[in-house]
């Protein structure tokens, strides 16, 4: 029985037409996998199937920041129980069944915006699940999640599916759902294709990629000195005495489970977090914010572009046709014109990148640069960023295409600061 | 006391300060606003912070009522200099003595309020820390792309404006994922019906400062 039916619909947003007549319909008990590069229109096909069902959806959202309401777990959980009349003197004893069963047990009356983003996605998923809804969607829910978390929750999405459940999801990277998905919809060029099912394997295989890293010896003049860093959140230490030297040009990867003080030690590297100890920065510097949309000023894409020129810090890339170059590889040059806040999530954080290299600080500090970004659209900001000669430090569990310019890496584990021979 | 009374009490003694001029209300509604505030183990740093933040304006109300006076009075100079205090402690009860999503939960559970009202505001309110740090990062994103941002920047403000329309579309997609539905019942965890107990107290209270509020 279809749940949601589409007769050769067009699908605008603000009288902009996103898809162009959709044709398709999807059936209760369905796993539905939504692909497409970045801005091709999957968040916005999910919106209007949200607009469409007859009853709630149960959603994870892209964005763990839009997912919630109130400020704790307790009180999110409070707020769904109750909106589905649950019996009242039940609701504390299901709460904790619920926060047991997602590991979130201990993290029952912390702030929601203090959990790690492996922990909000188990919250979100954890809602989503107790929603009783049988359309349950799914929004890059592990774009910034490590893989620990990824096999926990996936755990749960298979549950889901094996109780009845219609299951949408929109994700970059489709291997993870290879063999649950009974339908594959492509998005490009305005239109969804249904994928027939004997090229299901070679879809599979179009984004496999086997990282191959070198690590070197870097050398040179340093460009950020740690020594004696901790810094600790509500009596609970993060970071414990860590130190270290990072020298310019390097390019270092900072991998670490969720909730480990990956985003913490870049916020500090950056001023924007108190700590204890000395962190010495050598040259000018910039954090590309986890919300790409918080690093612009202007009002359009051009306005932006000229704005970095006129600040830049080094001139790298400031000839104006090399970046008109980068715009068109990025497929940002239609948009000139257009309004930042009116591009899609991937398009925005090819700006943000792009107006990184023009601007060219010394030291470049990247939070989960990669996540929701097509294959395509990473490796070209992987070749963008390889012509800046800033100091890197990325953030990012995807590993996808980072080989190509990672020269260092380290691994934040109990508290402290590993530095890593190799990356398997 | 539920919140949502106790918010009700605190509204109609401010409102008989306003309009009664009595030295003995505002004295028995420090008083007792403190003595609440210790039996609910209201840290002294918050007792401080009152005394400290009505300082300037009580000293100033003083001097300001005893000169504008036309004869020169001390007691009235008193009550309208104590009032500052009496407002502040009053608020203390409402701030310091309950969360804000214990007072609107209390709103809608005992006194009926509509739900899509009560949690749209404490939707909006559980937003207001998010605005606070938004600013902390948008002043940031500022320096680091090599423009000073002050509170006078209307680039500030605009970002923050387009901030909370991009929130406020979160927050009701959000409430809408979490089931939520307008004018739809719902049950109430943790629930307990207002006692006569509660209702005693609370008109004892009423009754008590009237008595306060005439005694010359």
């Amino acid at each position: 029985m279809a749940v949601i039916e589409f007769h050769n619909q067009d699908i605008n947003v603000e009288k902009k037409i996103i898809l162009k007549k959709v044709n398709l319909s999807i059936d209760a008990g369905e796993f539905i996998l939504l692909s497409g590069v970045s801005g091709s229109g999957k968040t916005t096909f999910i919106n209007k199937i949200v607009d469409e069902y007859q009853q709630t959806a149960a959603r994870v959202f892209q964005n763990p920041d839009q997912q919630f309401t109130m400020e704790t777990p307790l009180l999110e959980l409070v707020f769904l129980l109750e909106n589905l009349r649950f019996p009242s003197q039940k609701i504390g004893q299901k709460i904790d069944e619920i926060l047991r069963e997602f590991h979130l047990l201990d993290k029952k009356n912390q702030f929601v915006y203090t959990l790690s983003g492996g922990e909000q996605q188990r919250l979100a998923l954890a809602e989503a699940a107790n929603l009783k809804s049988d359309l349950v969607i799914l929004d890059e829910p592990f774009a910034s999640v490590d893989r620990k978390n990824i096999a926990f929750l996936l755990d749960k999405v298979k549950d889901l599916k094996k109780a009845g459940k219609t299951i949408i999801v929109a994700d970059h990277n489709p291997l993870i759902y290879q063999g649950l998905a009974n339908r594959i919809f492509l998005f490009e060029n305005q239109k969804v294709k249904i994928l027939e099912k004997n090229n299901f394997d070679d879809f599979y295989q179009g984004f496999r990629y086997r990282n191959n890293f070198h690590l070197k010896q870097a050398h040179g003049n340093p460009r950020i000195k740690i020594q004696n860093l901790s810094v600790g959140f509500s009596n609970r230490l993060l970071l414990d005495n860590l130190k270290t030297e990072i020298l310019n040009q390097e390019n270092v990867l900072i991998s670490g489970e969720n909730g480990s003080g990956k985003s913490t030690l870049l916020k500090s590297i950056a001023g924007l977090q108190k700590y204890e100890g000395k962190i010495k920065t050598y040259g000018r510097l910039s954090l590309a914010f986890q919300n790409s949309s918080d690093s612009f000023l202007k009002t359009t894409v051009d306005e932006e572009i000229q704005l970095s020129k006129k600040k830049a810090f080094n001139h790298y890339l400031d000839d104006q046709q090399q970046i008109e170059r980068w715009l068109k590889k990025l497929s940002l040059d239609k948009l000139l014109e257009s309004s930042v806040y009116t591009l899609s999530g991937g398009e925005q954080k090819k700006l943000q990148i792009l107006l990184l290299v023009i601007q060219a600080p010394e030291i470049v500090l990247l939070d989960e640069p990669f996540s929701g970004l097509d294959k395509k659209s990473v490796l070209n900001l992987i070749s963008l960023l390889q012509e800046s000669r800033s100091t890197k430090i990325f953030i990012s569990h995807q590993l996808f295409g980072l080989d190509k310019i990672i020269s260092s890496a380290y691994l934040i584990k109990n508290k402290k600061l590993i530095k890593m021979e190799n990356i398997s | 006391m539920k919140p949502a009374l106790k918010f009700i009490l605190v509204f109609f003694i401010g409102l008989e300060l306003a309009f009664i001029r009595s030295l003995w209300l505002n004295i028995f509604t420090i008083i007792g606003a403190m003595i609440y505030l210790l039996f609910k183990r209201v840290s002294i740093k918050k007792f401080i912070w009152i005394g400290l933040i009505g300082f300037v304006p009580f000293v100033g109300s003083w001097f300001m009522y005893f000169n504008l006076s036309i004869d020169h009075s001390a007691p009235f100079a008193w009550i309208m200099a104590l009032r500052v205090y009496a407002y502040m402690f009053l608020g203390g009860v409402v701030v310091y003595s309950q969360t804000t999503t214990q007072l609107m939960r209390s709103f809608e559970q005992d006194l009926h309020m509509n739900p899509t009202f009560v949690y749209g505001i404490l939707g909006a309110l559980n937003f207001l820390p998010k605005m606070n740090r938004q600013i902390k990062i948008i002043r940031a994103s500022g320096k680091m792309r090599g423009v000073r941002l002050t509170i006078f920047s209307p680039q500030l403000y605009v970002k923050a404006i387009y901030n909370s329309f991009v929130w406020s579309n979160n927050l009701s997609q959000a409430m809408y994922a979490h089931g939520f539905l307008e004018d739809a019942k719902r049950t109430h965890y943790q629930q307990k019906p207002l006692t006569c107990k509660e209702i005693l107290e609370f008109l004892f209270m009423i009754i008590l400062s009237i008595i306060a509020s005439l005694i010359k």
